[in-house]
């Protein structure tokens, strides 16, 4: 899942930038409104936790010409202003969800979650055979019990779990779970996927490779 | 009674009606003694008929004057319903002719015939009203004297009732006179009431003018002025409103951060991720803090453009050492140089604590955009009677159309890229102004860099 930070307080930005990156997200961040637009033209995201105030191009113009461009990507806003009117004038420019500022940790997590789980089709959780995803707190489990995964661990599986009998591309896979800070390489995918086909593996799951293209989740009685 | 606390109305009724009534109690006066004078005028003319036609009774007979009046004449003579009626004709020798009772003379007696003099004097104890008409006797050389005498209940019942038909209408007319200044006074001052009723409706959020139209020209003025105080106070508590929602916006986004900090902190795992965690946390910590303490060294500063503020001479090297001590840590944490240099011995006429904070806002504010390794300038010289203050760095400068708006409060030039509470300039310019001074930033050097310069009265100049 890649979400776009745009805040033009340093602070913040690296605050949220940690705490989002904790929680499993690749996180590309900007500061100002002008990068933040042109990063929402040029690259595909799941989520954009836009702030209002914003030097050199206001937070509501950035929303307006995204949604301009036919952009569907969820935007959960963050503002200062905690008016009705400002409110209002977020949503209606595009908003899917506004936070006023300030607000706790665990209260903006919750919110991305939703939005991202919204636009997914609004599951709460997925499954495969006995392999179980909560979205929620992004905990697996496998026949009931919690299975040991890291956050990168859990996003590829995340993808593959959606597209199941179906091929994720691997470039695909890599800019979901990368960022720019962090730009993944294919090879780091292979890392992951080794991982977590190890981990897997008891279970009679595995992740078939497409060489040339990318990777399949699967059952291995059904090979 | 004191006066100073009487109303509009008693006062105006003070004035008014004491003098009318003063007035109207002269011309009633007035009016019954012309009254009375006539009235009396009449009395005494019939008086004196009735002494002519006794004189015309006087016959001489044997060179001696006789008189002869028939008992029916001497009846009708002293015939009178109200008064009484005496009569005399005497000689020059004081001897009684003939008369009902010896009247006294008058007074400086003229010995011309035909002559008629009118005098009071008392008959039987009474206040009579008399006359005296002098005629020859025929007898050569002799004159006679004819007195008729009056009592004067006739004149003082016309008096009575002159009085008291002359009152009756008189306090008619006060009455009248009263209950129209009454009114006339209340319909004048209607539109005050008028204005008294529509404040005192009014919720104290109201500051929308009064109605100015339909009301006389000396109210008409104070509404207006009214109305120019509450615009002014509407335009100070609008700016205040403004302050606070923007201070408070100000504040939301470290809270948000120190918020998160904690949190953050929260979760961690292990001692070295704590402290990190909670090295964060410190650092927000101090950014609130120093944004409070601008907030209110800007509130400070603004609320005293109206106030008054204790001025003295404040030596200018003094001061500027005092500041740039202050903040040398800052500096040397950045590996900045910072230099002073000053001219000559000056003072200017201010607020020491103002100025150190004007001073130190400027300085702190060169530290902060300056990068590492820069150099800073502090200075100060004398020029036409004031002192210019002068700070130069040569960090990235701020571009010529953001540097009147950069001295507006909370403005951050979208290039800054360091995180400042957009307080620092609006400090300064607005210590600046309470000195009547001017602070005008330009480029330190070609088109980098940013040399600040406030320019501030000097002590000899302002303070003979």
């Amino acid at each position: 899942m890649r979400v776009l930070l745009v805040e033009d307080d340093d602070a913040l930005r690296d605050t949220l930038l940690q705490a989002l990156r904790q929680a499993g997200y690749g996180v590309d961040h900007v500061a100002d409104g002008r990068a933040a637009d042109s990063a929402l033209a040029t690259g595909t995201y799941d989520l954009a936790v836009l702030d209002l105030g914003l030097p050199r191009l206001d937070g509501i113009e950035v929303l307006r010409r995204a949604r301009a461009r036919q952009d569907r990507t969820p935007v959960l806003v963050l503002s200062a202003r905690d008016g009705i009117d400002e409110r209002v004038l977020g949503l209606r420019a595009g908003a899917d969800d506004y936070l006023t500022k300030p607000f706790a940790l665990r209260e903006l997590e919750a919110r991305v979650d939703a939005l991202i789980r919204r636009a997914a089709g609004g599951l709460t959780r997925l499954s495969y055979g006995p392999l179980e995803l909560d979205l929620s707190n992004r905990a697996v489990t496998i026949e009931g019990k919690p299975l040991d995964l890291t956050v990168r661990e859990i996003a590829i599986l995340e993808a593959l779990i959606k597209r199941v009998g179906k091929v994720v591309v691997k470039t695909r896979l890599a800019q979901q779970i990368g960022d720019w800070a962090s730009e993944v390489g294919t090879n780091t995918i292979e890392v992951y996927i080794h991982r977590l086909r190890k981990k897997l593996k008891p279970y009679d799951l595995s992740v078939r490779t497409i060489h040339g293209l990318g990777y399949m989740l699967e059952a291995c009685s059904e090979n | 009674m004191r006066t100073d606390r009487l109303s509009l109305r008693q006062r105006l009724l003070l004035w008014l009606l004491l003098p009318i009534l003063l007035l109207t109690g002269i011309w009633a006066w007035a009016t019954y003694a012309i009254v009375l004078h006539f009235a009396n005028r009449t009395y005494d003319w019939s008086l004196q008929d009735t002494a002519q036609t006794l004189a015309g009774q006087v016959r001489v007979v044997h060179g001696a004057p006789e008189f002869d009046l028939p008992p029916a004449a001497h009846r009708m003579l002293e015939f009178d319903e109200v008064d009484k009626v005496y009569f005399s004709v005497s000689d020059d020798h004081g001897q009684q002719l003939v008369g009902n009772r010896s009247l006294p003379p008058g007074p400086a007696r003229v010995m011309v015939p035909g002559e008629t003099r009118f005098y009071d004097s008392r008959v039987d104890g009474e206040t009579v009203r008399l006359v005296e008409y002098t005629v020859p006797s025929g007898v050569h050389g002799q004159l006679l004297f004819v007195r008729v005498a009056e009592t004067l209940h006739k004149r003082q019942a016309m008096a009575r009732d002159a009085l008291v038909y002359m009152i009756t209408p008189q306090l008619l007319f006060l009455a009248s006179i009263v209950l129209l200044v009454w009114h006339g006074i209340g319909r004048g001052m209607a539109p005050l009431s008028r204005i008294r009723d529509a404040i005192a409706r009014r919720t104290h959020e109201d500051l929308s003018p009064l109605g100015e139209s339909g009301l006389p020209t000396e109210v008409h003025e104070q509404v207006h002025v009214i109305n120019d105080l509450m615009a002014r106070l509407g335009r100070t508590i609008t700016a205040q409103q403004r302050f606070i929602a923007d201070a408070t916006h100000q504040l939301r986004t470290p809270i948000t951060v120190l918020c998160a900090q904690a949190e953050l902190a929260l979760r961690a795992h292990g001692q070295d991720e704590l402290r990190a965690e909670l090295a964060k946390l410190n650092a927000t910590t101090v950014r609130l803090a120093r944004l409070a303490n601008q907030l209110l060294s800007l509130s400070r500063a603004e609320a005293r453009q109206s106030g008054a503020l204790d001025f003295a001479p404040v030596d200018v090297a003094a001061l500027l050492e005092d500041v740039v001590e202050r903040l040398v840590p800052a500096a040397l944490a950045k590996q900045i140089e910072v230099s002073i240099e000053l001219a000559d011995e000056s003072a200017v006429y201010g607020n020491r604590q103002f100025l150190s904070e004007m001073l130190a806002n400027l300085v702190d504010n060169a530290i902060r955009y300056t990068p590492p390794g820069g150099r800073v300038g502090v200075g100060a010289r004398q020029a036409n009677g004031s002192v210019a203050f002068v700070v130069t760095d040569n960090g990235p400068g701020i571009p010529e159309p953001e540097r009147q708006r950069v001295l507006e409060p909370f403005y951050r030039s979208a290039d800054a890229g360091v995180d400042g509470s957009g307080l620092g300039l609006a400090i300064a310019h607005e210590i600046a102004t309470l000195h009547k001074g001017r602070i005008t930033l330009t480029a330190a050097s070609g088109d980098s860099g940013l040399m600040a310069s406030v320019e501030i009265p000097a002590a000899s100049a302002s303070c003979p």
